[in-house]
């Protein structure tokens, strides 16, 4: 056996220490790969990875937990391999099935090989869900109804539509543009006419969300006229609870479960649901609320949420004042035209000297520093206000789709939020070394408050630093590590909060 | 085209001993790893799952896969970083030691020591690239050197002066602190 040369203690303090040449680098770390005495005695002259792994010991209880129990990969393995086997191989006589049958079989397996393998991806959770929604659906009750909210009008309608079911002029332009889009309007609150549009639609994209005891499944398409429909399920039974479709921004349709009629009204069994009810809009209004979140939602949806001066003011009549400061007349249009399916709100031109004119200056970013503690603030005051607005007794009362844009409204900035405050921390780094330590644990409160108090606070030691131009050894920079370091917390905090 | 089907289901009996056996021990590794990427539980979880179930399929369908383990690795990565935000996000380490910290603060008790060190740690890592920080992780996890370039699909020496380029990083910020 020959013997082993050992690299000497210079070449491996070397290793990590200088850079040597590639080949070098090749033959001491192959050596390294097979050699466990020389692996420790690496881990004796270079501590740094034993310090990694300590850290990692250190950190590991805090790390997140996978979700779900891991799945059965034995039985997504066996069931996937069924599966395929009923696929007809072509040229190999594979048994007498018939075609369509051998197309139901293999599909059939499939679902059942899903089933085992339930959180492989967002599709097969969204065909899984489906699945199970489809067979656990009770057969509806004659009475059932469904509530069908537009931008312009809100009416009551059957569950499920007969051939006897009168027409009404509404509802028959909505059943137009259901079944151009390949969707069954006779029974829309369904797993089963959701599951038969999505197969429809060639190129889409499926999310799937857990919130408050109820599992959303939201699809987009970009063919067939509805560009986006979400179906939620109450999770325990797994019954459609609400569905929403938007054709446009301002073109979409809501589908919620109603109580069922009374039965002195409900229809003879010949005849179910013959009495379409009609409610103009005015006996359905939205609450104030509702209306507001709709408004914020519409500029936030322009992209204008946490980046531009919109104040948006609820007057004590209830009427919604929104006002656009600096906003060009392409993108004051679209604001307009956004929040025209939103009742009494107005959009107030502010006079010339509230109106802080686009420069070239302020718009193209001094600093790349500043930019992103501009955004940082401005997205830290968007989530003060929201959660000004939107306490929880006024989440509360708000519809279960509202509640859900308004989560998604809050997780979609809290996410940027932590993403402006990486980047900024990165910047700053290029300046100088900057020590990002909490000294102190923010107690009790309300996070989102701080949240802005502490946004603010970096935004204006930024500013500071980067007009004195601050030298090196300046207690600016420490103080910035602190600010920075204590708002990362409270923008982690936040986060895990409105994504629970 | 419908890829070959072998007539005998014991066939593939010994592949899925191989995938399962690996699955019971790089799962939560695998996990891990992609926590360090950036990507949160719920999809960190469905792309590990998703990673060796591929896995059994390219070795049932005959691929000449060299070192399972860094496969599965190499195809969680790809998917991972496929997934993640046009942005990126941070590392869930990142969050992880701000958690660390403050639950120091509420126990005294704990060694001064160790919440230096993971201050320290937080700063590097922090600052670490990408590319350091798969491969000081991955290290930490036990893979070799050889592994780890082929879950990077870079040479070994690109390995070597990412892990030199990370540790020094790593040293200089905890320079800084002192």
């Amino acid at each position: 056996m020959p013997e082993i040369e050992h690299p000497t203690e210079e070449l491996l303090s070397a290793l990590f220490e200088e850079q040597l040449p590639a080949a070098e680098v090749e033959h001491l770390l192959a050596h390294l790969d097979s050699c466990r005495i020389c692996e420790q005695r690496v881990g004796l002259i270079e501590p740094a990875f034993a310090r990694y792994q300590r850290c990692r010991e250190l950190v590991a209880p805090q790390l997140p937990k996978p979700p779900q129990a891991w799945g059965d990969i034995v039985a997504a393995m066996q069931k996937a391999e069924r599966a395929r086997r009923t696929v007809p191989l072509p040229g190999r006589k594979r048994g007498i099935l018939r075609p369509s049958w051998i197309g139901a079989l293999a599909a059939a397996i499939l679902v059942g090989a899903i089933l085992f393998w339930p959180q492989s991806s967002s599709e097969l959770r969204a065909e899984t869900l489906l699945l199970k929604a489809r067979s656990a659906s009770p057969r509806r009750s004659p009475n059932s109804r469904l509530t069908v909210r537009t931008p312009r009008s809100t009416f009551l309608r059957p569950a499920v539509l007969s051939g006897t079911t009168p027409q009404i002029q509404e509802m028959d332009a909505i059943r137009v543009r259901f079944a151009a889009a390949h969707y069954d309007w006779s029974d829309p609150l369904s797993a089963g006419a959701y599951a038969n549009w999505r197969a429809k639609i060639r190129h889409h994209t499926v999310e799937v969300s857990e919130d408050h005891g109820q599992s959303t499944i939201r699809t987009t398409g970009d063919e067939g006229g509805i560009a986006e429909a979400s179906l939620t399920l109450d999770a325990t039974n797994l019954s459609p609870v609400n569905a929403r479709f938007v054709f446009s921004p301002q073109d979409w349709v809501e589908i919620v479960a109603a109580p069922d009629a009374p039965a002195e009204l409900g229809p003879a069994a010949s005849a179910p649901g013959d009495s379409v009810v009609t409610q103009p809009e005015s006996t359905v209004e939205r609450s104030v609320a509702e209306r507001e979140l709709m408004t914020r939602l519409a500029i936030d949806r322009l992209g204008s949420g946490a980046g531009e001066p919109i104040d948006v003011d609820v007057e004590p009549d209830g009427r919604i004042v929104v006002t656009p400061y600096r906003l060009g007349e392409l993108r004051e249009s679209q604001l307009r035209a956004s929040l025209q399916g939103v009742e009494r709100v107005t959009v107030r031109s502010p006079e010339a000297a509230e109106r802080q004119e686009e420069s070239p200056a302020s718009l193209a970013g001094a600093d790349p520093a500043i930019d992103a503690s501009n955004s940082i603030a401005s997205r830290a005051h968007l989530l003060s206000q929201l959660a000004e607005r939107f306490p929880p007794e006024t989440e509360a009362e708000l519809s279960p789709s509202s509640r859900k844009d308004l989560r998604e409204m809050r997780v979609r900035h809290a996410r940027a939020l932590e993403g402006d405050i990486g980047t900024l921390a990165r910047v700053l780094a290029q300046s100088r070394p900057l020590r990002l330590s909490v000294s102190g644990v923010p107690d009790g409160g309300s996070v989102p408050k701080a949240l802005l108090e502490s946004a603010v606070a970096v935004n204006r030691t930024v500013a500071s630093l980067y007009a004195e131009k601050a030298g090196e050894g300046s207690s600016a920079w420490q103080q910035l590590g602190e600010e920075l370091a204590r708002l990362r917390f409270l923008a982690h905090q936040y986060s895990q909060e409105v994504q629970r | 085209m419908v890829p070959p089907v072998s007539d005998d289901l014991s066939q593939t009996a010994p592949v899925q001993q191989r995938v399962a056996a690996l699955y019971s021990a790089a799962l939560d590794g695998v996990f891990r790893y992609l926590l360090a990427l950036g990507l949160d539980a719920g999809r960190a979880q469905e792309v590990t799952q998703d990673a060796f179930l591929r896995l059994y399929v390219a070795l049932r369908d005959g691929a000449a896969i060299e070192d399972a383990k860094a496969w599965v690795y190499r195809v969680a990565r790809n998917a991972g970083i496929d997934s993640l935000d046009r942005n990126g996000r941070e590392s869930q380490y990142s969050a992880a030691i701000a958690n660390t910290i403050a639950s120091f603060a509420k126990n005294p008790e704990q060694e001064l020591i160790e919440k230096e060190w993971l201050e320290g740690f937080q700063d590097a890592i922090e600052n670490l690239s990408p590319q350091q920080r798969a491969c000081l992780e991955l290290r930490a996890q036990g893979l070799q050197y050889w592994q780890i370039a082929e879950v990077l699909q870079v040479r070994t020496s690109t390995v070597g002066e990412f892990l030199r380029r990370g540790i020094k990083q790593m040293k200089r910020w905890n320079e800084c602190r002192k």
